[in-house]
């Protein structure tokens, strides 16, 4: 999550001041969910489409997260990439239970970068690391690029991108394998790596 | 295991983890890997850093007020309990050396919230005192992404046994790493409430991986438990419901989602 150094170095200091539970953690973790809430809803919304699931999700993160602030020290990651890959991995969880019925099936969910408001670019220009991961993207083809949106922002697997696509699936795997890789070469060679 | 020593394989499933493409079996199989593994979960780290600022992308949407309330109530301390009255299984002094191990585990499995659940099981009847025996299964087998995770360690703080269990599955995941025991003993599993009362969940079936039947589904049974010990018994375990012997290996039970 694009993140400014201060805003992270805040978040992390909310996540310390809440592991320690004594008598100002839980101001501390409300301060915490005030300042990401919007963020992880609206990921979480992003992926599931729905919303008493985004909401359920939330839920259950934050409770997550206050249960492992105290770990959140050893992690190697920002704060709000920590917490954004806990919402995300929850939200694929729930779109890939059994029985699962995809509630909007249908092609508003193609919407990408542009269309969301207020202003992506903008929003992506807010930070470093926002700015390089969409300079990026817009140097892969846009093939590889599509399947990296979809899955990244739908929560989509190799089949159903494949599917999606109308495409085989060893060809999607193909763009998607390439898209990460020339992905990863790029923000290296703007210097954007895992916090170190 | 294959992805050992492929560090492009390696490579390109941690990015896939994190793009969210590495589905079903694939997905679950690299999530135990990564319990197991800290250089993987590094390039797992790594690949989060370098995708997830896209998310910033995204509009941000107010939450509704009501989940912050519903929130608080979960994490509000309890303060209508008392101090857990020290069990047993507190009066060896072990839990310093212990705790660096358990945070090191937790922080690298922080990152599993949100993984698969198994079907809901049905709940089956358990008789008191009779102690739940382990079936084997092979060493390549792994469990569902596990929601309740434990290390147990001995005296020295070495990790003996690890504990998955996903929500809302009824089996209990053990990998043994210890030596057998002599055939007139058996290493059983307790499950420690908050007031150190110990509840025996089964027996340990030597070195490898096993796995247990709990009585009900583990947000009903494992959620209770703070910490999970073995203790030393008779073959075939206590006959009191209770442990008898000495304390083997001890660890805190996990819930990460």
């Amino acid at each position: 999550m694009a993140t400014s150094p201060e805003q992270n170095q805040r978040l992390s200091q909310l996540l310390a001041q809440a592991s320690r539970r004594d008598a100002d953690s839980m101001a501390a973790f409300e301060l915490l969910y005030q300042g990401t809430s919007s963020k992880l809803f609206g990921v979480a919304l992003r992926i599931l489409r729905r919303e008493d699931w985004a909401e359920e999700v939330l839920q259950e993160c934050y409770v997550s997260i206050w249960k492992h602030c105290a770990d959140y020290q050893l992690q190697l990651s920002a704060p709000m990439t920590w917490m954004t890959s806990i919402v995300r991995n929850r939200c694929l969880d729930v779109l890939r239970r059994p029985n699962f019925e995809d509630p909007t099936d249908d092609d508003a969910v193609f919407e990408s970068f542009e269309t969301d408001e207020p202003g992506p670019l903008a929003l992506l220009e807010q930070s470093v690391e926002a700015g390089a991961i969409a300079r990026c993207m817009s140097g892969l083809e846009a093939k590889q690029q599509q399947a990296i949106r979809m899955a990244f922002f739908e929560g989509l697997t190799h089949v159903e991108l494949a599917q999606k696509l109308n495409q085989p699936l060893g060809t999607v795997k193909t763009w998607v394998r390439r898209g990460l890789m020339k992905l990863k070469d790029c923000l290296a060679a703007v210097g954007i790596e895992g916090k170190q | 295991m294959k992805y050992r020593n492929k560090p492009e394989l390696t490579e390109r499933l941690a990015a896939e983890y994190v793009l969210g493409t590495l589905a079903g079996g694939a997905r679950r199989r690299f999530a135990a890997w990564m319990i197991e593994d800290a250089a993987l979960r590094r390039t797992v780290a790594e690949w989060e850093e370098r995708l997830t600022p896209m998310a910033s992308a995204l509009a941000e949407t107010r939450a509704p007020a009501a989940l912050w309330s519903r929130i608080a109530a979960e994490i509000a301390p309890p303060s209508d309990k008392k101090t857990p009255a020290a069990g047993w299984w507190e009066s060896l002094a072990f839990w310093r050396s212990f705790g660096l191990t358990a945070s090191a585990v937790v922080a690298a499995l922080a990152v599993f919230i949100g993984v698969r659940p198994p079907q809901v099981v049905e709940h089956t009847q358990v008789v008191e005192h009779e102690v739940v025996k382990p079936v084997r299964v092979s060493d390549g087998a792994n469990p569902w992404q596990p929601s309740y995770v434990a290390t147990l360690a001995d005296s020295s703080g070495k990790t003996m046994l690890m504990v998955y269990i996903g929500r809302k599955s009824d089996e209990l995941w053990i990998k043994y790493e210890g030596e057998n025991m002599p055939s007139d003993t058996s290493l059983q599993l307790w499950g420690m409430d908050e007031n150190g009362q110990p509840k025996s969940l089964g027996l340990i079936g030597g070195k490898g991986k096993h796995v247990m039947k709990l009585p009900v589904i583990a947000d009903k049974s494992i959620a209770q438990y703070k910490a999970l010990a073995v203790s030393m018994e008779p073959a075939g375990g206590s006959k009191t419901g209770l442990p008898t012997g000495p304390v083997m290996f001890r660890g805190r039970c996990h819930n990460f989602w």
